[in-house]
């Protein structure tokens, strides 16, 4: 190559490590995978549900008196009534600016006065269960991920539990988990129930099964305990993990029984088949900006949440001890 | 290529002059592509300190339009009109319009709208981006320089974000003709709903000179600023043309976006005329008006009007007719219309034309 300049290897590598050298600059910022856990009471995961009575046979029970069917008030604990946990990094947590304790937050001025709560702008967060299209417009805005052990779980739980039984696009009940699935693969094309992404298809906790262990949150004592990480977030220092858990509740019927303040039935996939024209739901994109906008009477939250002094590798603790009143 | 005792010479002239070539292009200073300044017309105005009005009459509405005119900075800085007012407690609708109309000619060769099939003299049109909130959180200095409502928000661990803090926001309740958000574009109406104002508390206004008409630089305005909301203005069929069912507060309209013209018409004024009597008298500051002692174009109000109108209104003629009676006044008179002339030069003979030229557009579907 005789066009080429005579250059020592020498000197070339050494313009090469000062060239090199010269592109490395630290922007002071810390990058960091952070983990931690999320503890929730069992309280927040009771709910009372009012049944019919019925005897041996399944048929109702009559109340003597008024010929009416029975009926009774059932308590029940169960990791299915955790909603989605919305976890958000802030700049602190304040206990004068609501009744309950919340992000501080920026000025209430502009479009934040129009919705009556400032912006709390947060570094970044995540969530521990989300809103899913579930096959059925039955769900919309009602299926949080990590929450159902396996397909017969759905069901029964909606039958048995909560009363209303799932049906389809005809109105025609569904009860076994077959007929649930092959919905799923009809109308997505999907091939396996990991496309589905509605029950654990992995050992997460590595006891070699797949059952309820694997969910987001498990049973620990008297709380339910989740792990979740928030990937790649920017770290600084003093700043506070702080967490929110929506509790599906008699005041949020937008869409059915068990739905949510913090899901848009108007927003997520759209199921558009034949005489089906339906979104499954997702949640507001300001959630984490405003969570005041979405809590009510009976959501749990942290009244400290947990704050990193300086080192980002400490697994934090996130415990929604106060129940929003 | 060969080379001779001058060959250094000319590589040092060489690299000289390319030297000077790149000094030249830094020179990011691009004043000189902006129009220069206009004698006798501002390019930043305040306004003063205004009270909302109410208006429940067409008169009453055209009476309590604000008139002004501004010009170019001459530099790359942003120019445009302020004013103040203090809250009310209640809703304050501000209401603006830029000189003079503008629309794209419809040359569809399948359904054309035919309301559209004139062209329009883009020539004299301009743009004024509205933009209302809180003074405490204006950056402009009234008068000279103008300003946004974003500030630097800096939280307890010392972050800081940039936040806009406009009052300016929220779907539009009426037609996209005329956007709540500023940005209806060239010629458009514009106007902003503070829905609940705080007794007491400084709002500022600030239209923010997009362009100015390509003709003569000055562009005109109309302002209105009145208690309650904007969508009110409709509902009670002030747009002329309208014929009513206009929608109420938050609701969605489907009339059609011309008629929003008309809220406000004789925004298109004659270059050199005096500021106004009463608008003084009000303690507005020059080359400002009031109601209907503005100096409009002669023909102006009835373009508007023309605009606005329906077809099946019998009051007047609509805007393919009015451009056609204007092709027909300029050739009968032997005239030439004022398309990219400024007809207020008087050097100049041209006749101010509010439509494009009949004589040179394409049929449908001629693209």
């Amino acid at each position: 190559m005789p066009c080429l300049p005579s250059i020592p290897l020498r000197r070339l590598a050494i313009a090469t490590v000062v060239a090199g050298s010269a592109g490395c600059y630290d922007e002071g910022l810390i990058i960091q995978d952070l983990v931690g856990t999320v503890v929730i009471p069992k309280d927040a995961a009771t709910m009372d549900f009012t049944r019919e009575v019925t005897d041996d046979n399944g048929d109702p029970v009559l109340d003597p008196a008024t010929g009416d069917p029975q009926e009774e008030v059932v308590t029940v604990t169960d990791v299915r009534l955790i909603g989605p946990v919305f976890i958000g990094l802030y700049a602190s947590v304040r206990d004068d600016l609501f009744s309950y304790p919340y992000p501080e937050t920026g000025p209430v001025s502009g479009a934040a006065q129009e919705l009556g709560v400032g912006d709390a702008y947060p570094y970044g967060g995540t969530t521990l269960g989300d809103f899913r299209y579930a096959c059925f417009e039955f769900f919309q805005c009602q299926m949080v991920s990590g929450r159902y052990e396996s397909f017969e779980s759905i069901i029964s739980w909606w039958r048995d539990t909560v009363g209303v039984p799932l049906v389809d696009a005809s109105g025609e009940e569904i009860t076994s988990a077959d007929a649930f699935v092959q919905t799923c693969y009809q109308l997505r094309r999907w091939t396996s129930e990991e496309e589905i992404q509605l029950t654990p298809t992995s050992d997460r906790n590595g006891d070699d099964v797949i059952d309820a262990g694997d969910l987001d949150f498990v049973e620990d004592g008297d709380n339910f305990v989740g792990e979740f990480v928030i990937p790649e977030a920017e770290f600084f220092e003093d700043m506070t993990a702080w967490a929110f858990m929506e509790r599906p509740g008699p005041t949020n019927l937008t869409t059915g029984p068990l739905s949510y303040n913090t899901c848009n039935p108007t927003l997520g996939y759209q199921e558009f088949t034949y005489n089906q024209n339906w979104r499954a739901g997702t949640q507001f994109q300001d959630v984490l900006n405003r969570p005041a906008a979405y809590t009510e009477t009976g959501d749990y939250v942290s009244s400290t949440g947990f704050t990193w002094a300086d080192d980002p590798f400490e697994p934090a603790e996130i415990v929604l001890d106060f129940e929003v009143e | 290529m060969r080379f001779d005792s001058s060959t250094p010479r000319l590589l040092g002239l060489a690299g000289a002059l390319a030297a000077l070539a790149i000094g030249a292009g830094c020179d990011t200073n691009q004043n000189r592509v902006f129009p220069g300044l206009i004698e006798g017309v501002p390019p930043v105005m305040d306004l003063g300190s205004i009270v909302p009005v109410e208006v429940t009459t067409r008169d009453a509405l055209a009476e309590s339009v604000i008139y002004g005119e501004v010009g170019p900075t001459g530099t790359t800085e942003d120019g445009g009109v302020t004013f103040n007012f203090e809250g009310t407690n209640g809703a304050v609708c501000v209401w603006i319009d830029p000189e003079t109309v503008f629309w794209n000619q419809s040359v569809s060769p399948t359904n054309a709208s035919p309301y559209y099939r004139v062209p329009d003299n883009p020539y004299d049109d301009g743009d004024l981006d509205v933009d209302v909130g809180q003074a405490l959180y204006y950056t402009g200095t009234p008068g000279e320089s103008v300003g946004t409502f974003e500030v630097r928000y800096e939280d307890s661990n010392g972050n800081v974000a940039p936040i806009q803090l406009s009052e300016c926001f929220g779907p539009d309740p009426l037609f996209a003709g005329a956007q709540s958000i500023g940005k209806a574009g060239r010629a458009s109406p514009e106007y902003c709903t503070i829905n609940n104002t705080v007794a007491g508390v400084e709002y500022t206004v600030v239209m923010r000179t997009w362009s100015t008409p390509i003709d003569d630089d000055r562009l005109g305005f109309g302002m209105l600023l009145m208690q309650g909301s904007c969508a009110s203005l409709l509902a009670d069929s002030f747009g002329e043309g309208s014929s009513g069912g206009a929608p109420g507060p938050g609701s969605t309209s489907t009339m059609p976006a011309r008629e929003y013209e008309c809220v406000i018409t004789g925004e298109a004024i004659e270059p050199g005329k005096p500021g106004g009597a009463n608008a003084a008298a009000a303690g507005l500051p020059e080359r400002t008006w009031l109601g209907s002692e503005v100096p409009f174009w002669a023909r102006s109000v009835a373009f508007e009007r023309a605009f606005c109108r329906r077809e099946a209104d019998n009051d007047g003629p609509g805007i393919i007719e009015f451009c056609r009676e204007e092709r027909q006044t300029v050739a009968a008179n032997n005239e030439q219309c004022s398309w990219a002339f400024d007809a207020s030069d008087p050097e100049s003979d041209a006749v101010k034309c509010f439509c494009g030229d009949l004589d040179d557009t394409p049929e449908g579907g001629s693209f």
